[in-house]
This record gives C-alpha cells, sequence and structure tokens, in this order.
C-alpha cells in the first residue's frame, strides 16, 4: 500500500519547484542555495505528452509508453481500451502465453480474478463439510457406522484443495515468442482538453493543422456534428452526408462543453473522475484514485438552459437508476449544469478571434455553473436518519 | 493465439472511411485481443436501400457461449437505436442468408440474437443481448 502512496504521489502531471532547505538568517551556508537557484536555474520546462485525435470515437489516443505512464501516474487520466483501467494487456497476455511466470507482477485484473476463485473455493469446501455433516447426522439417526470419508476431521477430496487447479494454464500452440505493444490510453475530450490547458498534452490530427484552432472549438463542433451524422444514417432521411455542415452551430447544451464544464468542476475540488457507463451514469468520483478506494459518487449530468432542463428522467427511470447506485454502494449525484442563454453563447464564440485561445475557453467556461443533489433512497420504519 | 491475432482482419481497414469504423475498430480490437474470439469477419448489413452498415462476428474461445458463433453489432454510446434499426439488422441477416444463431430461450425456439457492442468515448465497449423475439424466463436451475 505505501508503495501505491509513493507512484501516485502527484496529483496532477505538473511539474512543481522541489522545496529547499530552511534558511537561518544567521548561518550564511544555509542561503547559498537560494542563492544558487536565484541565479542559476530555471523553472522545468514540462514536456508535453502528444496524442491523436479520433473524432468518431469521440477520444484522443496515446500511444507513447512514458507518456501513459505519466498520464496514470500523476492523476489517473485515460483507460488502456483493453483493460479495466489502467493498461495492462501486455502483461496479462504474456502471462497467458505462459511468457511470463504465475505469480510475477500481478496487476489489479489478475489480482481480483485469483481473489474471486480462492473465494469460490472457500465457498465450495465449506458447501462439502455441511454436506458432510449432514449425512452424518443421517447415519446417526439411522444409527449406522460413520464411514471414514464423512468423518469430522478426514480430509478434503483433491479437487477442492488444490488452490489453483481450475486456472486455465498458459497455452502458447504457435510459440509466440514476443507479444507486440498494441494497447494505447484513451482520453475522453473533457480530459485532453483539460491536459492542455495545464501545458501536459498537445493534440495532434493526422490530416489538418490544428494549430490555430482553439481546442475549445474543435471539441465542440466535433460533439455536434457527430451525432447528426449517425442520426442521419439511421433514419435514412436521405440526408447525404455533405449537407452536414462542416462548422455546425454550437448549442449551449453541447455535450462536450456540458462535460467540461462538470470535469473542471470536480477536478478543482480534488475529484479524480473516471467514466460511469456501466453503472448507467456520466461520472464517478474517486477520492483520491481507483487504486486507493471504489468510487464514493455515481454523477449524472442534467443540462440546463435558462429556466428549462434539456433532459429529464421520469419517476420510475430515477427510481431504477438510485437502485442501481445503491445496490454498488455508491451515492447518486444529480448534477444540473447551468448554461448560458443560446444568444450569450454565440456573442461568445464570436469573440474567439480577438483573444487568446486559453483566456476565450475561461471566458466561455466561466457562463457555465454547477448544482448537485445528492439523493438517497430512505424507508421511514428501517432508516435512522 | 498465433501472429495473426496481433493484426486486425483485413477486410476492416477497407472500412476507414465509413461512419461507423471508430465504433467497428474498438470492438473488432475488443474481441480480438480481449476476449481472444477466434475467425473474426465483417459482414455488410443492407439496412436501407444504399446504405450498409458492419456486423461482426466470431467464435468465443472460453466461457459459456464457447465454440458457438456469435454475432456483435457495433454502436456509438450517443446514438439513439430505434426498434426500427434493430429490426432492420435482423431483416437484412435473414435477406443476406446470414446464418442465424438460435436462442435457446425463445418462445417458438426459432428467435435469433445478436449482441450490440455499444463503444463509449473513454474506450468501455459494453455488450447487450438482443433476441428478436418473446423468450421464456429464465429458470432457477438454469446458469
Amino acid at each position: 500500500m505505501s508503495k501505491a502512496h509513493e507512484i501516485y504521489k502527484d496529483p496532477l502531471p505538473f511539474l512543481l519547484a522541489r522545496p529547499l532547505p530552511p534558511i537561518i538568517p544567521t548561518n550564511p551556508i544555509t542561503w547559498v542555495p537560494y542563492i544558487y537557484y536565484y541565479f542559476f536555474t530555471r523553472t522545468p520546462k514540462q514536456i508535453p505528452v502528444q496524442c491523436s485525435v479520433d473524432a468518431s470515437t469521440r477520444s484522443c489516443l496515446v500511444t507513447d509508453r512514458e507518456g501513459i505512464r505519466r498520464l496514470w501516474t500523476s492523476g489517473f487520466f485515460g483507460k488502456g481500451n483493453l483493460s479495466r483501467s489502467e493498461p495492462t494487456w501486455h502483461v496479462r497476455t504474456k502471462r497467458s502465453l505462459g511468457l511470463l511466470g504465475f505469480d510475477e507482477d500481478l496487476v489489479a485484473e489478475e489480482i481480483t480474478a485469483r481473489r474471486r476463485l480462492q473465494r469460490k473455493r472457500f465457498k465450495a469446501q465449506r458447501a462439502y463439510r455441511e454436506q458432510c455433516a449432514r449425512e452424518r447426522q443421517l447415519c446417526i439417526e439411522r444409527k449406522e457406522e460413520i464411514p471414514n470419508h464423512l468423518k469430522e476431521d478426514a480430509a478434503l477430496p483433491k479437487e477442492l484443495l488444490d488452490p489453483f487447479s481450475s486456472f486455465a494454464p498458459p497455452q502458447n500452440p504457435s510459440e509466440v515468442t514476443s507479444v507486440p505493444e498494441l494497447e494505447h490510453l484513451q482520453l475522453t475530450f473533457p480530459e485532453a482538453f483539460f491536459l492542455s490547458s495545464l501545458g501536459a498534452l498537445t493534440a495532434n490530427t493526422g490530416t489538418e493543422d490544428i494549430s490555430s484552432t482553439p481546442l475549445l472549438r474543435y471539441f465542440a463542433e466535433i460533439a455536434a456534428q457527430t451525432p447528426e451524422y449517425t442520426k442521419a444514417w439511421n433514419e435514412n432521411t436521405g440526408t447525404s452526408f455533405s449537407q452536414l455542415d462542416a462548422t455546425p452551430h454550437i448549442r449551449p447544451e453541447n455535450s462536450f462543453l456540458v462535460d467540461l464544464a462538470a470535469y473542471y468542476y470536480f477536478r478543482q475540488q480534488g475529484w479524480v473522475i473516471k467514466g460511469g457507463t456501466k453503472f448507467s451514469v456520466d461520472y464517478l468520483l474517486y477520492k483520491r484514485g481507483p487504486v486507493f478506494s471504489h468510487a464514493e459518487l455515481a454523477v449524472l449530468l442534467l443540462p440546463c438552459v435558462g429556466n428549462s432542463q434539456k433532459q429529464n428522467l421520469k419517476w420510475h427511470e430515477l427510481h431504477c437508476l438510485n437502485r442501481t447506485v445503491g445496490q454498488v454502494k455508491k451515492t447518486l449525484v444529480l448534477c444540473y449544469v447551468h448554461c448560458p442563454a443560446p444568444e450569450i453563447l454565440n456573442d461568445l464564440w464570436q469573440r474567439q478571434k480577438n483573444m487568446d485561445q486559453w483566456e476565450w475557453s475561461k471566458l466561455i467556461l466561466s457562463h457555465y455553473s454547477i448544482q448537485c443533489v445528492s439523493l438517497r433512497r430512505w424507508v421511514p420504519d428501517r432508516n435512522r436518519d | 493465439m498465433n501472429k495473426e491475432t496481433f493484426k486486425p482482419i483485413e477486410e476492416l481497414h477497407t472500412l476507414d472511411t465509413h461512419p461507423f469504423f471508430g465504433a467497428s475498430k474498438a470492438v473488432e480490437t475488443d474481441l480480438r485481443l480481449g476476449q481472444q474470439w477466434d475467425e473474426l469477419k465483417i459482414h455488410m448489413l443492407q439496412m436501407y436501400s444504399e446504405k450498409e452498415r458492419p456486423l461482426l462476428s466470431g467464435i468465443p474461445k472460453t466461457g459459456l457461449l464457447q465454440k458457438k458463433l456469435q454475432y456483435v453489432f457495433p454502436i456509438f454510446l450517443h446514438e439513439t437505436i430505434s426498434i426500427k434499426t434493430l429490426s432492420a439488422i435482423f431483416d437484412s441477416m435473414k435477406t443476406q442468408n446470414l446464418l442465424l444463431v438460435q436462442d435457446e430461450r425463445g418462445l417458438s425456439g426459432r428467435e435469433s440474437y445478436i449482441y450490440l457492442g455499444i463503444v463509449c468515448s473513454d474506450s468501455t465497449v459494453v455488450y447487450y443481448k438482443v433476441t428478436d423475439g418473446p423468450m421464456k424466463p429464465r429458470q432457477n436451475d438454469e446458469n
């Protein structure tokens, strides 16, 4: 556990100056480090990690191994596309092919699998012992001799004792000797924008040069465009793809802007944010990170423009969601994102040409505000509070 | 697993200008490398007059679905799937004479099923089973 505290000690991929030794006014020797740092060093420059934008899946991919490690260990950004959270596909595949020992360098998925198997084994042993006890009881009632294999201290059958016999042994029929690194780290658009604003990431597209386009505008346009694309395709409305705008109109409830506003809000408070699709919510919030504890909160985003909510839940949907989230011991939080009125957003959008990219993004985001409500099921005669 | 598993299947790159290429690639990668399915193939379904959407098929190696052909239809999380789309999938599968997989819990025994592979932007792929008819309730001693 202390190893985890050491590896994940940086909350963000941001290099801060290291603290200097204490200064004592009467002892000139302690002044030396300060004088040295004043004259000779510069603030350490961060080399941003490179990533490529994949518009159709609305994500950014990082393939550089050192970049992946840095982004994951300082803030838990991104997810390995073939793993549950941290990219571990390479290690697991090598182990299943027999290229790695049974217990070397275990990763999260493997630890969980082993623990589940141990629990299953323990339950099978307990069920067997209970069955033996029942048969012993029957023998006593029938006044028969208790056979040896049913006695209390009799040995358990072999398949119940051997701890890992049902684990699939490593199979390598085609004699593969090396496994290429095929997994990448996938960042969602809010994560990629957040990291770019810190200077820790640079987004590249294969085809166009986007260094002059503000990243906020680029991502918002992709988010506005992709549902229209797929909708036109599925509904067979006869819309040809050339009719879809190259620069779509950005609405205040644009899914990227809403996601980003909530992302910034929770990140500023120190939460680690991960996707919540598996629990039918938008975000899962972790106190320090997935490595340290399970998620505490499950957040559902509800955008509102002016006085009207753009998305609402019927009572039975809310009840269903609350039950699902309660079953996995998390608290449901409904996060209302108040978006600016369409005229205000259009006006702000036009101002982009006269402003620096990040100042303009900050201006747009400052018009979004967040209000959170947490829900818990309460039964009058069962719950105390 | 052999050297071929480490490369995407040939037919995939013919789709790279298709709007649903992103979802198909994510599902294909997960099935081939994550779930280790064999014999992955892409079938183009003629869903509406000229438009086609890809459907993946493969054979799982482990678990309860072992060694039987399964179909997976990749979609994006931000898409809305209507009943019209789902019936179009099953209808085109029948018209194009694809081998249908029967659901053993189906009411008449002739219902077939597919899996929807829902691709999220954080790279999670969630699978849901869709049967094209009513099913009998699950019995307690069934898996």
